[in-house]
């Protein structure tokens, strides 16, 4: 925001807005003359030295502003009106907007009279109000904004559950096949159009540049964009006759992304007709995406895969690498629903067709609101973030409560002044709150300002979530934030404003306020326990959030994952036939991989754990059996398991021996084991899974799948050898620096097969790290906004606690003066303070206790009820409690009697 | 033009006075002024846009400085500054209060004990 140097500060937008909204106090004559120079001169003020260091400048040059506003804007009114009004003493009529003026003058001018308590409100609030809009920004760039989509109510994602196949999601779904898509296409009666895109495994070389570079491609149906009620901004999408395979030199067609349109093209508006090429075929730029155009892979991103995030290249269905073949579930579908028919109706009609169209198991269909698909897994830990915000927003309003009726005593003089010479109480009210509102506002103008920041931090730290990326500050956040300001103004304003306007019109000026503080240090006393309640609710929550993480990051995976160096890639079809092609393929790569730099040892599989993207295959003891057992098949290069560390328990690992000519075998993971043969050794055993019978040669220890909280899957190897799979990921044991190893790993790679697209690279320890990524988010903003509430509550704690004891004063001196010591005067403030933290922290304790099911669904080897952290939260809040309090009330001690008695 | 008294113009504000005095010096605009007050009174008077736009209105309205042209060395920076100068009325009422503020000066001098600090 601020840059950090000392360099002459700039006023910034929201300055700018406010300055605009200041002038329009005064009256217009005046506006009108000096606008230009008004604004010119606050500007010059802004640079000076004086108001360089950031935050604590900013503030510093809005008090200046305030305070010459508040002397001036009389004196030019006064000018201005010279008739009746200045008749003092004479009730006058004023107009609504006559009197609102009057009492924002009054405010302004209170308010930088106690400017200690001015800047604490302000900055008390502004902390709350910029948290709860930097996270509402974030909730509203993923989960609220869907301008994006026409009529989006109508779209469904379809997704199909195959019987005995695991699926891609939690709730088991799986894609489409391309088949699959036309039959829906063709025969279904409940979708205006139905569209079908493969965005995820598809990264692929961009060439005709100095070195090819990796550039991400999806592709799609030309009734996408139609589907979803998109339109590019530049040139055109796809036409049905471009879809299909491409053969021989016809010309193909690409569509780009907004963001490479403006990377790789620098907007250049005369880009279609341009010619790329991708993995050495040409391709026509025809048309430009919208910037919001967030078409993402969901299936990578539920089961938390490595996703390259939005493609570059969008690409029809049919061009090289995309073949549409039947058994290749790789196209998530979405639909159009026909205005009027239900969701249920599509349901089972697609699920009819599915039926059908399914070659070897049952399927039946699954459809989601897109809406919602697109959200899953991520809106309810934004809303607990989001809670978490709106909890620290209301401390904080109690904080500034708290703050406000402690100041009460001190102002009732000067209220009853007022209520003396005519105002009336509703009146008074009406003062205070306007007061109120300014603090809120002047807070939410800081709450804006830290909420851009925290945006920025929030974006940057955030595991990737779609559409991250498209999170930002706009108006509807600054709206937000504006209505937080405003009410959190009444919130912490009406109870101090009624109740000084009820004692001040009730009260003698003779009685020099002292009446009825203690009621009020009563209520202020309310509201701080309720605030360190609070406060005990999200420290609570923090503490369960992180030890949850630490349960989770000292599991082990099963495998030894450090220093393993990663490069996958996808298979085409039509290149390779079959397990012999593949093999072959396979070890020609494994081989130029054992002279990447710093390689003691390399591998294969056809996938690996984290992101865990392996088959799901159901396996029974004999191929009539009716029950089968769900298990996660990995097709291995000999000594794999050797490689990633994985224990052999039993029998031996897959071999070299073990080829297309020697007799099928696999290697079962200790839970398949003991769930199909109990106690018995399976080794020597037979079982079946879909692509045939096998006898178990081994047993090796369990490993963990996509996330380290699910328990390890019942899981099996058989040689790659044997039964080969479209697609390969690499692995070498190196610990020479990774600049070196992955242009060394896709080398070794392109030197066997240069079109070849690589889907992920990376090490496999990161993938793990990555894999708790949402956990770390939660777990570390959780704790920054409990910090932050800790904080405030401290400052709300002392702050009272000064008040009070100066209130008290008087009575203390007379206490003293009657030989009551140090100690048990400094115990009974302090000890009230105890018994607010007392009260506070038992309703905070109740209130987490209370909340333990929203938190459980995030937690990982800890109950919602975890005795430390319950414990260790009520120690520290009442420690703090009783700190907070004890440095304020210690002024007690220097209390002189004598004085005290002298003035009664 | 009438001569007119410029003790009818006494006692002036604080900020009136500093601004006179401060465009004493030659043509000034709004920003220069403020400048030119902090450095003289060592940043006692802190004027905000607000108070010395009023008071250069005031002081406008009444003859007592005028609005002029930018001079020129500096009117290529600061040519979006309205520039004033001070009129030989405002001049003379300067003088005038100058004077009173020193009669009065004099007075509390004489009549101050300066072991008490108090008046009496």
């Amino acid at each position: 925001m601020t840059p950090r140097r000392s360099a002459p500060r700039e006023l910034t937008r929201l300055d700018r807005f406010l300055l605009g909204l200041l002038l329009r106090l005064f009256p217009r004559p005046f506006r009108e003359e000096y606008r230009h120079e008004w604004l010119a001169f606050v500007q010059q003020q802004r640079r000076e030295p004086h108001y360089r260091v950031l935050i604590l400048g900013w503030l510093r040059f809005w008090m200046d502003i305030v305070r010459d506003l508040a002397a001036s804007l009389s004196r030019v009114r006064r000018d201005r009106s010279p008739g009746p009004r200045s008749h003092p003493g004479k009730p006058l009529r004023a107009t609504l907007v006559e009197s609102l003026r009057q009492d924002l003058r009054y405010a302004l001018r209170t308010l930088s009279r106690r400017p200690l308590f001015a800047a604490v409100a302000v900055v008390t609030l502004g902390l709350g109000i910029g948290a709860a809009t930097a996270m509402f920004s974030v909730v509203d760039g993923i989960l609220l904004t869907r301008r994006q989509y026409r009529e989006p109510d109508r779209l469904v994602s379809i997704w199909q559950s195959i019987e005995g196949h695991g699926g891609y999601t939690d709730a088991g779904e799986t894609r489409l096949d391309y088949p699959e898509y036309e039959a829906i296409r063709e025969a279904s009666t409940s979708f205006e159009s139905v569209a079908v895109y493969a965005a995820a495994w598809g990264k692929t070389t961009l060439s005709g540049g100095p070195t090819p570079e990796i550039v991400t491609v999806g592709a799609a149906t030309a009734s996408l964009l139609p589907v979803l009620g998109v339109t590019p901004i530049l040139g055109r999408w796809f036409l049905p006759e471009e879809e299909g395979e491409q053969v021989g030199d016809k010309a193909m067609v690409t569509v780009l992304s907004h963001d490479t349109w403006t990377r790789r093209f620098a907007g250049d508006r005369d880009v279609l007709g341009r010619t790329v090429i991708l993995n050495g075929r040409s391709y026509t730029v025809v048309g430009v995406l919208p910037a919001d155009f967030r078409m993402q892979w969901l299936s990578a991103s539920l089961i938390r895969a490595d996703d390259p995030g939005p493609r570059d290249f969008w690409v029809p269905v049919g061009a090289p690498g995309w073949v549409p073949a039947r058994g290749s579930t790789m196209w998530e579908a979405v639909g159009r629903l026909l205005p009027g028919v239900t969701f249920e109706k599509a349901r089972s009609e697609t699920s009819a067709i599915l039926a059908d169209a399914w070659h070897w198991g049952r399927s039946h269909a699954v459809l989601v609101p897109r809406v919602e698909d697109e959200a899953r897994g991520i809106s309810s830990p934004l809303f607990l973030l989001f809670g978490a915000t709106g909890l620290l927003l209301l401390i904080a309003c109690g904080n500034v409560a708290a703050l406000s009726l402690g100041e009460m005593p001190g102002r009732i003089h000067e209220v009853a002044t007022r209520a003396a010479i005519g105002a009336d109480r509703r009146r008074i009210v009406r003062q205070l709150l306007t007061e109120s509102l300014v603090l809120g506002i002047t807070g939410s103008a800081l709450g804006a300002l830290l909420a851009v920041a925290g945006t920025k931090a929030l974006v940057s730290l955030a595991p990737p979530i779609p559409r991250m990326e498209l999170v930002r500050v706009d108006l509807t956040v600054l709206a937000f934030a504006a209505g937080l300001g405003t009410l959190s103004g009444v919130l912490f304003g009406v109870a101090p404003a009624f109740l000084t306007a009820r004692r001040a019109v009730g009260t003698t000026l003779r009685s020099g306020g002292r009446v009825g503080s203690r009621r009020k240090a009563g209520l202020g006393r309310w509201v701080l326990a309720g605030e360190i309640g609070s406060t005990v609710v999200l420290l609570v929550a923090s503490g369960l959030l992180a030890r949850s993480l630490s349960h989770l990051l000292d599991i082990g995976p099963g495998f030894k994952p450090a220093s393993l160096a990663e490069v996958s890639v996808d298979l085409p079809v039509d290149r390779y036939k079959g397990t012999r092609e593949l093999n072959t393929l396979m070890n020609e790569v494994l081989r130029n991989m054992r002279s990447v730099p710093g390689a003691t040892a390399v591998s294969a599989a056809n996938a690996l754990p984290f992101p865990g993207n392996a088959s799901t295959w159901g396996v029974r003891l004999h191929p009539q059996d009716s029950t089968y057992l769900m298990s996660v098949g990995y097709h291995v290069a000999p000594g794999y398991l050797r490689f990633m560390g994985i224990p052999i328990l039993d029998g031996r690992g897959i071999m070299a021996s073990d080829d297309a000519d020697s007799p099928p075998v696999a290697v079962v993971s200790e839970s398949l084991a003991k769930a199909l043969w109990g106690d018995r050794s399976p080794v020597g055993q037979e079982m079946t899974y879909p692509m045939g019978t096998v006898t178990v040669v081994g047993v090796a220890g369990d490993v963990r799948q996509t996330v380290l909280q699910d328990a390890p899957a019942a899981t099996f190897y058989v040689p790659f050898a044997q039964h080969a799979r479209w697609r390969l990921s690499f692995v070498v044991h190196t610990t020479a620096p990774g600049g070196v190893v992955f242009p060394a790993m896709r080398a070794a790679l392109w030197q066997v097969d240069n079109d070849l697209a690589i889907t992920r690279s990376g090490y496999l320890s990161d993938a793990i790290k990555d894999s708790a990524a949402g956990e770390r988010y939660r777990a570390v903003l959780m704790t920054v906004f409990a910090v932050l509430a800790t904080v405030l509550a401290a400052v709300g704690i002392a702050g009272v606690t000064a008040r009070h004891v100066a209130h008290r004063t008087r009575e203390m001196g007379i206490r003293k003066a009657m030989g009551a010591g140090d100690g048990i005067l400094l115990g009974s403030v302090v000890g009230d303070a105890a018994l607010t933290g007392v009260v506070g922290v038992g309703a905070g304790l109740l209130g987490a206790f209370w909340m333990r099911p929203i938190l459980a669904a995030f937690l990982f080897g800890v109950k919602g009820f975890d005795v430390p952290i319950y414990a260790g939260v009520a120690i520290l809040f009442l420690g703090l409690s009783t700190l907070a309090s004890y440095f304020p009330a210690r002024r007690l001690l220097r209390v002189d009697p004598v004085m005290v008695l002298k003035e009664e | 033009m009438t001569q007119t008294d410029p003790t009818s113009f006494l006692p002036m504000t604080p900020v009136a006075f500093h601004v006179l005095l401060a465009l004493e010096g030659g043509p000034q605009h709004g920003y220069g002024i403020k400048r030119e007050v902090e450095k003289r009174t060592k940043g006692v008077i802190r004027l905000g846009a607000g108070t010395l736009y009023h008071a250069l209105g005031s002081l406008q309205k009444r003859g007592l400085i005028a609005e002029c042209d930018p001079p020129a060395p500096q009117a290529a920076g600061s040519s979006r500054w309205r520039f004033y100068e001070i009129q030989p009325l405002g001049a003379r009422v300067l003088r005038a209060e100058a004077s009173r503020l020193e009669a009065d000066v004099a007075i509390a001098r004489s009549r101050l004990s300066p072991a008490e600090g108090r008046v009496s």
